[in-house]
């Protein structure tokens, strides 16, 4: 029983983690139809301003992180933009070239070797309670993850901005005919997934304190899959999605005999493909719901 | 006759090798209501999205008093002061009323005045405010079709598009939504409406200009009495 609880509660604070990073990918998905590979290189980015800012103070640590993802997506935003009017199809190639392209300049600048954040490493201490150990980093996770979720959740639901952005992902041309201004939602869309990344680079870079060049892709794929796996065409779909993703992945890492763990990731993604073959719109979408984005 | 609101000049519009609009010239007048009706395919709801900057034109000009609009995105057409009510309403129908209602406030050119606005079109259209807050996909499509205009009215456009308004209505509830239109042209809103019913909308329009091909083929005005046959022939090209 202990055992369950120990992993329901890591099970929630890797699903919070990948919940942020899927709503990152969402939000941009949403307002532009196009699925980000090179999302995990901004986190990857953030993950290396925290490792070159080490003799920095943590807040200052933080504020470049943030600045250094955000500005990362606004040059993507500017990169992808002439896509606007592309194919599905071109707009995903596009993305996979500049995520090998930025993990490759990583690998030049840092080499493959990863090198040590120290970022919080105290998080890392656990407390007990009634026999479960429960990390603080676990714990810091599921209230970041939370607050961050139900901030942009808030800003969805109640803001002039949220409201356009909403309107946006859901019927885009609809949204331009009434005066929503593309250009300044998808800018909006692609800072706010910036914040996310750093937000989900930090949470990272405490558990896993090895910047490599795949940092964040490594979190990405498994992020898009929730996306997929929960429905693109939603918001709340896609982020519901990640954090299943992250959940599953913990439950059945506990679940897995451990000379079976190789195969956590052929099990999770077999599910995967039954899911999407029951289920092609995504496990939390009625019917279609595809629409074109001009 | 003063300077036209809105002046389309020898406008073509080209899908690939069809062309859906051919030398289109017409202008509106300041609270002038014109009806563009023909068959399907004639270059009717073409001619509106080109004008809202959906689609570019190869050649011709749209023109907003003085202002260009070719080359224009939609969003800043709209907040030029010119609204559309698409085909199919294209209301978000898992938003609220109210939220729907809102979508159309970015469109506005001036903050001042949203209230009374508000009030006026609330009184037009009493469902906005009596369901303000269900889903606006649990509206039935005469309430969505009155939604849609609201939405479109709150932007307080200067020149109001509506294409085919009274699709897929009754006709009890088409006839309430030309009531609310003429309530529309007394504050002064220009209008330009496609729509299949011809000779409803030749009678209630200033003018009604026939459409076939894409190109205007019949002009008619509304205080005129109506020709089935030239209308056919009109249509048809008989």
């Amino acid at each position: 029983m202990t055992d369950l609880i120990q992993s329901l509660v890591d099970g929630v604070a890797l699903g919070s983690l990948y919940a942020l990073a899927a709503l990152g990918i969402g939000l941009v998905f949403g307002v532009m139809r196009l699925i980000n590979f090179a999302y995990g290189e901004v986190i990857t980015a953030a993950a290396y301003t925290l490792l070159l800012t080490k003799d920095l103070n943590v807040g200052l640590r933080i504020l470049l992180a943030v600045a250094v993802a955000v500005a990362l997506s606004l040059v993507m935003e500017f990169v992808f933009r002439p896509l606007r009017v592309a194919t599905p199809a071109t707009m995903l190639i596009t993305t996979f070239a500049v995520s090998f392209l930025l993990q490759n300049v990583a690998v030049l600048w840092f080499g493959t070797q990863g090198e040590s954040i120290g970022f919080l490493s105290d998080l890392n201490r656990a407390f007990e309670i009634g026999g479960i150990r429960i990390r603080w980093i676990t714990l810091v996770s599921i209230l970041v993850g939370g607050a961050f979720l139900a901030a942009i959740a808030y800003l969805l639901d109640r803001t002039d901005i949220g409201l356009q952005m909403r309107a946006a992902a859901s019927d885009f041309t609809t949204a331009r005919l009434l005066g929503v201004r593309a250009t300044r939602v998808i800018i909006f869309a692609f800072i706010l997934s910036g914040v996310l990344a750093a937000v989900v680079a930090m949470m990272l870079a405490v558990q896993r304190p090895l910047a490599t060049p795949t940092f964040g892709f490594f979190v990405v794929i498994p992020a898009l899959v929730g996306v997929v796996v929960g429905g693109l065409d939603r918001l709340l779909s896609a982020t519901i999605g990640g954090f299943v993703i992250g959940f599953a992945t913990v439950m059945l890492s506990d679940l897995l005999p451990s000379q079976s763990r190789v195969f956590l990731n052929s099990v999770l993604f077999g599910l995967v493909i039954v899911v999407l073959l029951v289920k092609p719109n995504g496990l939390f979408l009625r019917g279609a719901a595809t629409a074109e984005r001009l | 006759m003063g300077e036209a609101v809105l002046q389309v000049g020898e406008l073509d519009v080209w899908f690939g090798p069809l062309q859906a609009v051919r030398k289109l010239s017409f202008a509106l007048q300041p609270g002038e209501v014109v009806g563009l009706v023909g068959p399907n395919g004639a270059g009717k709801s073409t001619t509106l999205l080109t004008i809202m900057g959906m689609n570019q034109p190869t050649s011709g000009s749209v023109r907003l008093g003085d202002r260009e609009l070719v080359g224009l995105s939609p969003e800043t057409i709209a907040q030029l002061g010119i609204a559309l009510v698409p085909e199919g309403r294209r209301i978000y129908a898992e938003f609220t009323v109210a939220e729907n209602l809102r979508l159309g406030t970015f469109g506005r050119r001036q903050a001042d005045g949203l209230e009374a606005d508000l009030a006026w079109v609330n009184s037009l259209f009493p469902i906005v405010d009596e369901f303000r807050d269900r889903p606006a996909g649990q509206l039935s499509g005469g309430q969505q079709q009155q939604l849609a205009i609201a939405r479109a009215l709150i932007a307080r456009p200067q020149i109001l598009l509506l294409d085919e308004p009274s699709l897929g209505l009754a006709p009890t509830i088409v006839d309430g939504l030309f009531d609310a239109l003429a309530e529309i042209r007394k504050r002064g809103v220009t209008i330009l409406m496609v729509e299949q019913r011809a000779q409803l909308t030749a009678e209630f329009a200033d003018r009604s200009l026939v459409m076939r091909g894409g190109e205007i083929v019949l002009t008619l005005a509304g205080d005129e009495p109506l020709d089935p046959a030239q209308i056919a022939s009109a249509y048809f090209g008989a």
